[in-house]
């Protein structure tokens, strides 16, 4: 099997099981799921590389997309402790 | 298209789970779609341009015109791959007319030629030939540094990232040994001539790696195809040559 077939198919079967296993505890908070989805999407790009460069640079801009959001998801959550509320 | 048409969906999902059903493990499951559209447009865009079958021709065609070559020259001695540096601005690998245990001493860097001079005796002449690992060097952003983990880092790219050759690379660098490990290769090996002289495809992009990323000859010392893995030792001659 392809590394990239490998990783694609890894990163679904992560994705399923997060969603599952998230739904199943009742788990309502949408930033978390985002934040599990980013966490898993680093490291199982991680763990595939090298990829061809072409395709390395649009999951490089993905990846900057998924930080920023990352990012602002946990700036809020640190609002939301210091000040009571959060970005939404 | 595959790409596409997850990110789509998983947009459409996104929306109605939210907007209209107020769920949020769909619209998680949404999210997660956008994200394997995305990876799969990305890794859409590995597909090559030119087709499989006509690079495979086009290999082919240029290692038996080669091979041919070789074999009527009756050169027998181990192509040994020489730095950009010591090659005329551009990776090759030369191939000593006269057999010797010994490998060659180079003076000075050679010209970019086919034929060229590499000692005072006038029996020191060879061929000067590029190989499918000059071309590889060359897609290399930067060049390796000669640490082993850098070493195998650079070939791992060439093997597993640009070329998809096999399914990852482990290198071990001892003293002037370096050996190559290609795990689960994707290239069907062959018994051609010039792979006696020149090593098969992957021995030559590790050889060629090598030789740049050390900036010294390197000489493929052996290699050996099992099952699912292809070891390969090269040998790097300093300054010997």
């Amino acid at each position: 099997m392809r590394v990239s077939d490998r990783y694609v198919i890894s990163l679904t079967l992560a994705y399923m099981l997060t969603t599952v296993s998230l739904s199943a505890y009742g788990e309502n908070r949408l930033d978390l799921y985002v934040s599990l989805y980013i966490l898993e999407y680093f490291v199982f790009t991680l763990l595939h590389a090298p990829f061809n460069p072409r395709s390395r640079k649009v999951l490089d801009m993905v990846g900057y997309v998924f930080f920023a959001l990352f990012i602002t998801i946990v700036a809020s959550r640190v609002m939301e402790i210091l000040f009571g509320a959060g970005l939404w | 298209m595959l790409g596409l048409g997850l990110a789509l969906s998983g947009a459409s999902l996104t929306l109605v789970s939210y907007v209209v059903l107020g769920s949020i493990p769909l619209t998680g499951l949404g999210i997660s779609t956008i994200i394997l559209g995305a990876v799969a447009l990305a890794l859409g865009r590995e597909q090559p341009k030119i087709p499989p079958e006509l690079s495979s021709v086009l290999l082919r065609s240029g290692l038996e015109n080669l091979s041919a070559i070789i074999e009527e020259l009756g050169l027998r001695c181990k192509a040994i791959y020489l730095p950009s540096s010591m090659a005329g601005g551009r990776q090759a690998a030369l191939i000593p007319l006269l057999s010797n245990p010994e490998p060659p001493k180079l003076e000075k860097p050679l010209p970019k030629r086919l034929i060229v001079k590499y000692g005072q005796s006038p029996k020191e002449i060879g061929l000067l030939v590029t190989t499918p690992g000059s071309h590889v060097v060359e897609m290399l952003e930067s060049k390796p540094g000669s640490a082993s983990g850098e070493l195998e880092a650079a070939i791992s790219t060439i093997l597993t990232g640009v070329t998809d050759l096999a399914d990852a690379v482990r290198v071990t660098v001892d003293d002037d040994n370096v050996r190559v490990e290609v795990v689960d290769p994707h290239f069907e090996h062959e018994n051609l001539w010039v792979y006696e002289i020149l090593g098969s495809p992957l021995s030559s992009i590790a050889a060629s790696v090598t030789a740049e990323a050390l900036d010294k000859p390197v000489m493929i010392d052996a290699e050996r195809h099992d099952k699912d893995r292809c070891l390969i030792e090269l040998k790097v001659l300093g300054e010997t040559v």
